[in-house]
């Protein structure tokens, strides 16, 4: 009984006329923009930070996640009737989906990931519902040792799985710890890295940094893009799938929750890496793999479940033990701290209404999203027609626009200006700006919990591992760092032992 | 040498007129029943080629300094010692590991890679946005945000986009004349402005 009535209370949170509208909102904005390509959840979500100063933080955090999950569904649309992604996360239901379209069957397509998609999500909500409370009560017994090995191992997972080299991306997350320490030192008083600076004194401002990294520097890098002019989609004839169809891609979608899951709850993993390891299992354990590709419909029906459940599932590490799993939820750990929340273990307990809000929210949304996502399907598909060279001057405006809000500050607008000439700047040489943002936000933190472990253990390092979380924790923390060395030298190994035999066969079939 | 243009696949023949119902758009030369492994090679093939080796040694380098002058600033603030740790000691391990990591991505890298993306003549594109989000942020508070506003946008649209004088014009006003619409009179917030 004692386990149900916050849940229930957070429903009444939901059902709130302004969360309920600010939920919607966000699933529109988040659809909107999945089948607009050019700018990503993670993007908006920056763009949109300006936004969370004057309302409530379960009304800003459920805005935020409506976008995100509904990025997930309207990327679906576009690669069905465009074959184009509109997100990462959809990349792979093109090969099927569009061959579903040219089949006659989009309908068919957008009915099944909207219906997986929502399975998929409420497979999500589920775990998250259950789960959350069960990690929160265990992370408890975290104290600062404990709290800087977790800072530390999620720092590395999201930079070492993070596409593009690896070094990279982990001098990224060590600048944006660099970064976190400029302005007033907490503990002593003493101004770090600020050159006489007064508006450094108090440090660089989360919601600029992440508007520039992620939002300007997206529309400076889309700028190079040449457009094409999309072709006219095919079109939605069908509206639902059939029986059969349900029960053929039934499996998949089961299989697709579970699997994105557990994916997204890794940091570093999500909502691109499942829908793409659910397709793969699908394919490899259907009796007739030649299907996919030509219109298989669990090709569809998987990765478009699988995303749906790692965007859910993602927030867990987030709201549960205070450490972001990749860079959106970093933002959303920055959108967090604005309000003044701290995310982390005590989150469940001392904001219990907060984290329910969100959680019951996204089933609120959810539903919202399988019933709109057919009859809007037209409407975004009009809104496609928008040009990028329209949408892009627009997009930076309310950029521009919006970081000045924050402070009324012309400092902060030309921050974003700067970080986004970074972020710009990062992409091009092959540095993923996620790790960056997701150090920064934990910069301070991580800082702090060093000092107080240092002050609790007296200097003794080795107090790190006589602590049994901690140590567990900073054995992970090293095995993550040496696993790629490892496997590289096994896997070299390997190549040379099989290499004589290949170069043999290769002789005999020239 | 300039590093060659990516090649983008024609437009497809169909255009963004109005589809007619019922009849896909013909898709020109790209045939119809591409697998999986034929698309994503068409999509490498449309996307711009890695950064190269000059890139990454410029990266290191830049990580490098940024390191260096990390540990040279942090160890002005006071060192102190793991049971005292003072205001430098934090910077200093951060600096330390760019260091680091700098120095190993300048030897790991030295080949190139298959990450970043190589400059080419569109990339003069994201450089002139910059100069005028710039200007926008030097003139506004002189001159308001409309005109700034208006400037940028049409110079987006009309060099940056390829639209036509008119809708280039038309357009930025009336852009512009939304955000004023939103931004002053419906939230009321103090960005510098005009009218």
């Amino acid at each position: 009984m004692d386990f149900f009535e916050p849940v229930l209370n957070g429903f009444g949170v939901v059902l709130d006329p302004t969360n309920l509208l600010y939920c919607l909102l966000g699933v529109v904005i988040g659809m909107l923009i999945g089948v607009l390509p050019g700018l990503g959840p993670a993007a908006t979500i920056a763009i949109l930070l300006p936004l969370t100063y004057g309302i409530e933080p379960v009304t800003a955090i459920i805005m935020l996640a409506g976008i995100f999950y509904g990025a997930q569904y309207g990327g679906t649309i576009t690669s069905v009737l465009l074959r184009l992604p509109g997100e990462a996360s959809s990349v792979v239901t093109v090969f099927d989906g569009y061959m579903l379209a040219k089949q006659g069957r989009a309908g068919t397509a957008l009915g099944i990931a909207a219906i997986g998609s929502f399975v998929g999500g409420t497979v999500g909500i589920i775990g998250l519902t259950f789960l959350a409370p069960v990690v929160a009560g265990f992370a408890l017994d975290f104290g600062p040792p404990e709290y800087t090995a977790l800072a530390l191992v999620g720092i590395l997972l999201v930079a070492t799985i993070s596409n593009g080299a690896k070094v990279k991306a982990l001098i990224a997350a060590a600048f944006g710890l660099l970064l976190a320490t400029v302005g007033r030192d907490v503990f002593t008083g003493a101004e770090r890295f600020t050159f006489g600076n007064i508006n450094l004194a108090d440090g660089i401002d989360f919601v600029p940094v992440a508007m520039g990294l992620f939002g300007l520097g997206e529309i400076l890098y889309n700028l190079e893009e040449r457009h094409r002019a999309a072709a006219a989609p095919a079109k939605v004839a069908n509206v639902w799938p059939s029986r059969t169809d349900l029960k053929q891609s039934a499996g998949a979608v089961g299989r697709g929750s579970v699997l994105g899951f557990f994916l997204g709850i890794l940091p570093g993993g999500g909502a691109t890496i499942s829908s793409m390891a659910a397709y793969a299992m699908e394919k490899k354990r259907s009796k007739d793999p030649s299907r996919f590709g030509k219109g298989a419909i669990e090709g569809v029906a998987a990765p478009e479940t699988a995303n749906n459940a790692a965007a859910t599932s993602s927030f867990i590490p987030l709201l549960t033990l205070g450490i972001p799993a990749n860079a959106t939820m970093a933002l959303m750990f920055g959108a967090l701290l604005i309000q003044g929340v701290t995310p982390g273990p005590q989150l469940v307990s001392q904001h219990p209404d907060l984290f329910w809000g969100v959680v019951n929210s996204m089933y609120i949304g959810n539903i919202l999203l399988l019933i709109m996502s057919i009859p809007l399907v037209g409407l975004f598909v009009r809104i496609l027609r928008v040009r990028a060279a329209i949408l892009a001057p627009i997009t930076a405006l309310i950029t521009m626009l919006g970081a000045y809000t924050i402070n009324n500050s012309m400092f902060d607008v030309a921050l974003v200006v700067f970080f986004g000439a970074v972020g710009y700047l990062m992409k091009k040489f092959g540095f993923d700006p996620g790790p960056l943002v997701l150090a920064f936000v934990l910069g301070s933190l991580l800082e702090s919990s060093l000092r107080r472990s240092l002050l609790v253990l007296n200097g003794d390092l080795a107090g790190f591992f006589t602590r049994p979380i901690s140590a567990v924790l900073l054995v992970v923390f090293v095995v993550v760092a040496i696993w790629p060395m490892a496997k590289s030298g096994i896997d070299r190994r390997k190549a040379a032992a099989a290499s004589p035999s290949a170069t043999e066969h290769e002789k005999e079939n020239a | 040498m300039n590093s060659p243009t990516p090649t983008a696949s024609d437009a497809p023949a169909g255009g963004t007129d109005e589809p007619m119902p019922g009849t896909p758009a013909p898709e020109g030369p790209v045939p119809e029943a591409l697998t999986p492994e034929e698309l994503a090679a068409q999509w490498e093939d449309d996307a711009a080629p890695p950064a190269g080796p000059v890139a990454n040694l410029a990266a290191s380098l830049v990580a490098l300094a940024v390191g260096v002058g990390g540990i040279a600033l942090s160890i002005g603030l006071g060192l102190g010692d793991p049971a005292h740790p003072k205001p430098g000691t934090w910077p200093l391990i951060v600096s330390l590991v760019i260091a680091v990591l700098a120095v190993a991505q300048l030897v790991m890298g030295r080949r190139g890679g298959r990450d970043g993306e190589k400059f080419s003549h569109l990339s003069w594109f994201a450089a002139i946005g910059l100069l005028t989000l710039a200007g926008l942020v030097a003139a506004m508070p002189v001159a308001g945000f409309e005109i700034p506003a208006v400037l940028l946008s049409f110079v987006w649209m009309k060099f940056l986009g390829g639209e036509s004088w008119r809708g280039s014009i038309l357009y930025s006003v009336l852009i512009v004349a939304v955000f004023y619409a939103i931004f002053i009179l419906g939230l009321g917030t103090s960005i510098p402005h005009l009218f």
